[in-house]
């Protein structure tokens, strides 16, 4: 048998290299890897083997200081792979290079200096500990690294304030919003300042609109720190807003790995293509998700002035008016009211009664045009023409991004 | 494959039908009282073989203890009672006298019982290497010469008397004794709380050739087998007896039949009437069971054979030859058992193995029991140095800070309170020293195997028999056997205590750390800990609600065994559960068992109490706060 040489030299950019990589859940290992090497499929292979095959000879660079998102269908071996790099799972062949050096063959110390230093993770569920407040969630890792309570927590401090969590630092897991909490798990994985940041579907547990924000918030963390990011996903949308670069996986193998824009335009294959193609219609984002409860209404009933006050209290230019019921009427301007108030009118006589309306289930994508087009917001009514809620133009055309 | 088990079913249905047109005209079955003891045993097989042989009426034993037994007479649901032990029986003379069952023969009256001692104690015996201990021995006052000669290991200083079993009248007139004859000062009065226990106690101190002293009763397999001496005692005196100042009567032991009985079975009854053996008889038979291994139905025979002058004595000539030409008959078939093989064990070999194995290690478990009785000791200490009002004060205080209710704080204050108004208070204390040792011992042992369970699926495959096991075995299988290496008292009630409660602990401690979300565990091995630091650090403190509800478990667990202790001699509310039991008193039996229950409840609600307050303190109100804050 021929001895694999343990480490090899990388360009300087490659932070982490995957050479043939394969994982193989059963007992007969070795019979499902003849058979693997003899190109038969992964279906094929459990029904004669009973092995599982998460991996299949997977192979890329990871380039320093890029995000490098993985994609794929559950199932796909995208969170087999995540863990291998950390060895919270071991290959069953192949080898992950990390600056040069064979992480497998790391002797049990390196490995967990490795993991302490090197690479930390964020987890789909957040993985936090509910016994811990937040700052012992986030300076668990230079915990077990042996750093003093004092040097960990202002540390620990620091990251907590970066995510935006200051202030909560004191409060237990169990009573943050998921947004939050998943917050604490970039806070604790920065806190270790890995060179690579491993991060396994780390929004897909939040609610759309949380997402959105979380993207952002990770888009303008990474503008400041820079890392390599490993980030694992099976939203087509996070991976093209987020990725350098896009590794698209199915059935354990990589299908195409490229940049965005590559990726579209030279989709490798009809997989990868119908991929690409879906991503606009996975865009499920309906009207309910960026409705805001209206702030300011006036009634029917009401005196102009009341209707004026309102708008002055609350800084806006118009204000929505509901008859009984909540049943939308119409929408008056300031300046209307004005002129009211001037000649004696009441917010009947003046009001706009055509007002821009939707329904909650409607697709934002469906009320793109309208959003663009009007300057007041867009009022939600259910099937009785009761007022829901508003959408803003900024709101719709935020989630977009 | 179908049509054969067709077949098999057919002859089976076939068969069924055929059985009871078979047993068409059944004989009357005579119910024998089994008190479990195996003189009366063997009096049942030996009245049952002439009831089936002369009388043509079928046998059957019915388990159950003295009181029972004697309830179940009066009720007439037992036929027959072969050794009714008149004097130790409370409510025997009032009930005859009231007519309520009818006392046939006497089966014997020459049976002796009181304080004996293994003759070599006083004599020696070279043999095996023994130098006579107390060679002045000879009364019971001598005692007062030798208390050093058997010391008590839960007091020392003291010598120790093993009494007789708690509830038995002549449980009182020992202790009489024991303070007539100023035996106390000297000398501790253990009750060892059953037979079996006391058996074992006094055989295998036989057995080990040390010095022991206790109470004893002829005629018995152990007085059989065993030379043990009864010490001498001023000569009988009705008067004096009670009060513990003569030697003990023989007792009259009669046997007893239920009125109906005697009424619907005239000549056997006329048969039970006559019967009449002796000490000696009874003896012998038993020393021919132990030593050919024969059963009880096997020496009845054999028995007949023998003395087949009693026959003459005991049944009509017709009678007495419908007997005999059963007896010609040979070998009666073993009985039928409904399995058609049998594995004959040596359990004798196995059980001269444990002896062997007890006196080879004696002086190691010695030293757990020497260690045993000091971490009881401890406890006891502690509990003591509490007066009874700070006792009660902490239970109040523990319980508010448990329930944060003051009526719960005052109520479980007041179901102490009674248990001191039972009279029970240092009874109690003294149950509870020896829960908190097993208690103690049980989650130090209980913990770490709990947590290798959780880490090893080997070890997992491995414990989970023995856990069943520990769980299911009856506790008398290994509480005599406790005795054996232990002696009586509470060393060996904590063994056992340990091993019946010591299982939730594992077993809820296991299962809390396989519980918890193993993202979280994946996390905290993502951070570079050790295997030690995410046990110790994340596994034990997520898991922290289910092992709190094991040691609970545990807790509850040890309470349960207070009673069952109590048979091998650990003092504490057990006993009074005992004495009401085995008296019949069902009143002072309650009263017991409800301090057993209070004091149960109490630590089940102050752990649970505590336990539910470990994980979040104060920080629920704090979030409150800011929640509301942010809505203001």
């Amino acid at each position: 048998m021929e001895a694999k040489p343990k480490n090899a030299a990388l360009p300087a950019d490659v932070v982490l290299r995957v050479e043939g990589v394969s994982k193989l859940y059963g007992v007969n290992r070795a019979a499902a890897q003849k058979m693997l090497a003899a190109g038969l499929g992964k279906d094929e292979i459990y029904e004669k083997t009973g092995v599982t095959v998460a991996l299949d000879n997977v192979s890329f660079d990871v380039m320093r200081n890029h995000i490098l998102a993985v994609i794929g269908l559950s199932g796909s071996g995208k969170s087999t792979l995540v863990r291998c790099f950390n060895l919270l799972l071991r290959p069953t062949s192949g080898r992950i290079l990390f600056e040069g050096k064979d992480i497998s063959a790391f002797s049990k110390k390196e490995l967990i200096a490795y993991r302490r230093e090197k690479m930390t993770m964020v987890f789909q569920s957040f993985g936090l500990m509910s016994h811990r407040d937040v700052l012992g969630n986030v300076s668990y890792g230079l915990e077990v690294r042996g750093v003093p309570k004092a040097q960990r927590e202002k540390k620990a401090m620091e990251m907590i304030e970066m995510v935006g969590l200051n202030g909560w630092e004191k409060q237990g897991i169990t009573t943050l919003s998921g947004g939050m909490k998943q917050r604490v798990g970039i806070a604790r994985a920065l806190c270790n300042e890995p060179e690579v940041l491993l991060m396994d579907e780390p929004f897909s547990a939040l609610d759309p609109l949380v997402r959105n924000d979380m993207q952002f918030e990770l888009m303008d963390l990474q503008k400041k720190l820079n890392k390599t990011i490993l980030f694992i996903t099976h939203d087509i949308n996070e991976a093209f807003k987020l990725g350098d670069t896009v590794a698209i996986m199915r059935d354990g193998r990589v299908e195409q790995i490229d940049t965005p824009e590559n990726m579209s335009q030279h989709p490798a294959n009809d997989y990868v293509r119908t991929f690409i193609d879906s991503a606009d219609k996975t865009r499920v984002l309906s009207v309910k998700h960026v409705m805001l409860k209206p702030a300011c209404i006036a009634r029917t009933t009401d005196s102009v002035i009341h209707a004026i006050r309102e708008m002055q209290a609350n800084g806006v230019s118009s204000i929505y008016v509901l008859g009984s019921r909540l049943k939308l009427k119409g929408i008056l301007t300031i300046d209307d009211a004005i002129r009211a108030h001037r000649e004696g009118l009441t917010i009947t006589d003046v009001l706009h009664s055509d007002v821009p309306t939707t329904h909650e289930d409607t697709l934002i994508s469906d009320i793109l045009p309208v959003a663009a087009e009007t300057r007041v917001p867009i009022a939600v009514v259910d099937a009785e023409g009761s007022l829901r809620g508003i959408v803003t133009k900024a709101s719709v055309l935020s989630s977009m991004l | 494959m179908k049509r054969k088990l067709c077949c098999i079913l057919l002859a089976l249905l076939l068969l069924a039908l055929a059985l009871p047109a078979q047993a068409a005209e059944e004989p009357y079955t005579v119910r024998f009282a089994d008190a479990n003891w195996d003189s009366v045993k063997f009096h049942n097989a030996l009245a049952g073989y002439i009831a089936e042989s002369a009388f043509g009426l079928a046998w059957e034993e019915v388990p159950g203890s003295t009181a029972i037994l004697h309830e179940a007479i009066l009720k007439g649901d037992m036929d027959v009672q072969m050794e009714a032990w008149t004097d130790n029986m409370a409510t025997y003379a009032e009930d005859l006298a009231a007519g309520r069952f009818t006392e046939l023969g006497v089966n014997f009256d020459d049976n002796m019982q009181g304080l004996y001692v293994p003759r070599y104690v006083i004599e020696g015996d070279p043999e095996r290497g023994i130098a006579p201990m107390a060679p002045g021995l000879k009364t019971v006052e001598d005692l007062k010469k030798y208390p050093d000669v058997f010391p008590d290991a839960e007091s020392p200083g003291k010598g120790r008397i093993y009494g007789a079993i708690p509830g038995w009248d002549i449980d009182n007139v020992m202790h009489k004794k024991y303070e007539y004859y100023g035996l106390d000062a000297m000398y501790n009065y253990v009750q060892p709380g059953s037979e079996a226990a006391l058996a074992a106690a006094l055989s295998t101190a036989y057995e080990k050739g040390e010095p022991i002293v206790g109470y004893y009763w002829e005629p018995t397999w152990l007085m059989g087998l065993y030379d043990f001496v009864l010490l001498q005692d001023a000569p009988y005196t009705p008067e004096g007896f009670p009060k513990g100042e003569t030697a003990c009567p023989a007792v009259r032991v009669v046997v007893q039949a239920s009125n109906a009985f005697v009424a619907a079975q005239p000549a056997y009854a006329a048969f039970l009437d006559r019967y009449h053996t002796s000490s000696p008889l009874t003896s012998e038979a038993l020393s021919y069971i132990q030593d050919s291994g024969a059963s009880y139905t096997q020496a009845a025979e054999w028995f007949l054979r023998e003395h087949d002058e009693l026959l003459d004595t005991w049944l009509t000539g017709e009678e007495a030859a419908m007997v005999r030409a059963a007896l010609g008959g040979g070998e009666r078939a073993a009985a039928q058992s409904n399995f058609p093989l049998a594995l004959h064990i040596d359990t004798a070999k196995f059980d001269r193995s444990v002896k062997d194995y007890a006196r080879g290690h004696d002086s190691f478990f010695g030293g757990i029991k020497t260690g045993l009785i000091a971490f009881v000791r401890a406890f006891q200490w502690a509990l003591q140095l509490l007066p009874w009002w700070l006792l009660l004060a902490l239970v109040m205080v523990g319980s508010y800070f448990a329930t944060h209710k003051l009526t719960k704080a005052v109520f479980y204050g007041a179901l102490l309170f009674l248990i001191g108004l039972f009279g029970l208070w240092d009874l109690m204390m003294e149950t509870l020293s020896v829960v908190l040792a097993a208690v103690v011992i049980a989650l130090v042992l209980g913990f770490p195997i709990g947590v290798l369970l959780s880490a090893s699926r080997r070890a997992n495959r491995v414990m989970r028999p023995v856990l069943d096991t520990m769980q299911t075995m009856p506790v008398f299988v290994y509480l005599i056997p406790a005795v054996m290496f232990f002696s009586i008292g509470k060393a060996p009630a904590v063994i056992a205590t340990v091993i019946y409660a010591v299982v939730p602990v594992i077993r809820l401690t296991a299962l809390g750390i396989l519980q918890v979300d193993a993202e979280v565990v994946e996390a905290s091995r993502a951070f570079g800990a050790t295997r030690l630091q995410t046990l110790i650090k994340v596994q034990i403190p997520q898991a922290m609600p289910t092992i709190m509800t094991g040691v609970n478990q545990t807790l509850m667990m040890a309470m349960a065994m207070v009673v069952t202790c109590s048979m091998i001699g650990a003092s504490g509310l057990g006993i009074e559960v005992l004495i009401g039991v085995n008296r019949n008193e069902i009143g002072r039996g309650l009263i017991a068992g409800c301090a057993v229950v209070i004091l149960a409840v109490l630590m089940d609600r102050l752990t649970q109490g505590l336990a539910k307050q470990k994980p979040e303190p104060k920080k629920k109100a704090t979030n409150t706060d800011i929640i509301a804050g942010e809505e203001a």
